[in-house]
């Protein structure tokens, strides 16, 4: 698990690289602006945000990561556990809050799981397994609401939702896909397609049940976080949720 | 380091206890839970309630008001994605972070008391949107320092008429690039 955030870390650090001028100086995220938002925290606070959040400063921050999570991959360590997490509130706050919504808050749940496993397990070989059971109980939460939410809705159980994700600009759907559903002959297949969802994610506690099914569901997950990083681009969803299946496996032996 | 297997009772304690936490940290969401120790703990314990719908989609488009001649440039174009981008793609990453700003800027808009508007310009938000807005303008070339310009957000209904039914939600000051 520890490795997997890793290249979750390194990846979505190498993709804000190539991206920095948006938090230059004369960038979109500049720091005299996000500044203000912090304006109200403690002094000593504001000022280690000033030196590690800056306009200057936040590239090297970024780079660090990607050192400290090469670390990992070859041998994971507290420290670069620690240094990993503490960062990675830093970068989402930079970005108030996320910067690419639920993959950040996976990144958040897994690297708090690993932390707390690492840091306390001096205490009592249990707090691994809470941290264990914290990351697991979290990805089963992920799938499971979204699904109830969306069984909820008349124009997800019809499939109408479906294709208005498929058809907005929103997400950059190739365009293949959108001129694929635009007629009415897609509406049985995006009906069932929706209902398959639904189903998948209101179920996905039952990974829960046994390692053979968690096994299952895990395979269907990856097929499709793969399918939404080609369709809509999430790639992001693809590694934090892969980094987070691990400790849903070890949750999967419960009822041997 | 040995892990113990989880077939013990404080395992399941444990799970059921974070769950507990969970569903009524996310149950409370509604509440006005302020301070940032609260804010730390709703990061621990998200929602996950993502992508339930896509009511409207804001644009945002932006003028030179020294070009009158030019009409509105988009500022959140469309980004092509290759197989990589399963891997990487920091455009388009990038595009959902700056739409991601874009609503939260309509949602600041859409809440927004009686007068006062002049604290809107000045948030952090606005500030966010108008770089986006200037930004694009010079890449574009339709902008240079010193010249004038102003944005608009619309919302459109999701779907393959998005770009023909905008509805305008609001028009900028004029700012000085």
């Amino acid at each position: 698990m520890e490795r997997l955030i890793a290249v979750a870390v390194i990846l979505q650090s190498l993709e804000l690289l190539q991206i920095r001028s948006a938090f230059g100086v004369d960038g979109i995220w500049s720091w005299s602006n996000l500044r203000r938002d912090s304006e109200n925290l403690p002094r000593w606070i504001l000022w280690v945000l000033d030196q590690t959040l800056r306009d200057e400063r936040f590239p090297f921050l970024i780079f660090s990561r990607i050192l400290f999570a090469l670390s990992i991959l070859v041998l994971p360590k507290l420290t670069s556990i620690s240094f990993l997490w503490i960062t990675h509130l830093l970068v989402c706050g930079r970005f108030r809050g996320t910067f690419n919504g639920g993959s950040d808050y996976m990144a958040t749940v897994v690297l708090t799981g690993i932390f707390m496993g690492r840091a306390f397990s001096s205490y009592g070989s249990v707090w691994l397994a809470v941290s264990l059971g914290y990351v697991g109980f979290q990805l089963c939460l992920s799938y499971f609401v979204a699904g109830v939410s969306k069984l909820k809705k008349p124009n997800w159980r019809s499939g109408r939702a479906l294709r208005e994700f498929f058809q907005s600009e929103y997400y950059g759907v190739p365009e293949a896909i959108r001129k694929r559903v635009a007629g009415s002959h897609s509406d049985l297949f995006l009906t069932a397609l929706s209902a398959g969802l639904i189903a998948f994610e209101c179920f996905f506690p039952a990974a829960l049940l046994s390692p053979q099914a968690c096994t299952v569901f895990i395979a269907i997950a990856l097929i499709f976080h793969l399918g939404n990083a080609w369709i809509f681009g999430l790639n992001r969803f693809l590694w934090a949720w892969g980094a987070a299946y691990p400790a849903l496996f070890w949750c999967s032996h419960f009822w041997k | 380091m040995h892990i113990p297997v989880p077939n013990g009772n404080f395992a399941l304690f444990s799970i059921l206890l974070l769950g507990v936490l969970g569903f009524a940290f996310a149950k409370s969401r509604g509440a006005e839970l302020k301070g940032s120790g609260w804010a730390f703990l709703r990061t621990l314990f998200p929602s996950w309630r993502f992508f339930e719908d896509l009511n409207w989609v804001p644009k945002l488009d932006a003028l030179n008001l020294e070009r009158m001649n030019e009409s509105w440039s988009q500022c959140v174009p469309d980004e092509k994605r290759s197989l990589m981008a399963v891997v990487l793609n920091p455009r388009g990453n990038l595009r959902l972070a700056l739409q991601s700003a874009l609503e939260q800027l309509a949602s600041e808009l859409a809440d927004l008391p009686e007068g006062a508007e002049r604290a809107f310009a000045q948030s952090v938000s606005y500030g966010i949107v108008r770089q986006i807005a200037q930004n694009r303008l010079m890449e574009l070339g339709r902008l240079k320092r010193g010249d004038r310009y102003q944005f608009r957000i619309s919302s459109t209904q999701p779907g393959p008429e998005e770009d023909s039914s905008k509805d305008e939600l609001f028009i900028s000051a004029v700012h000085e690039a």
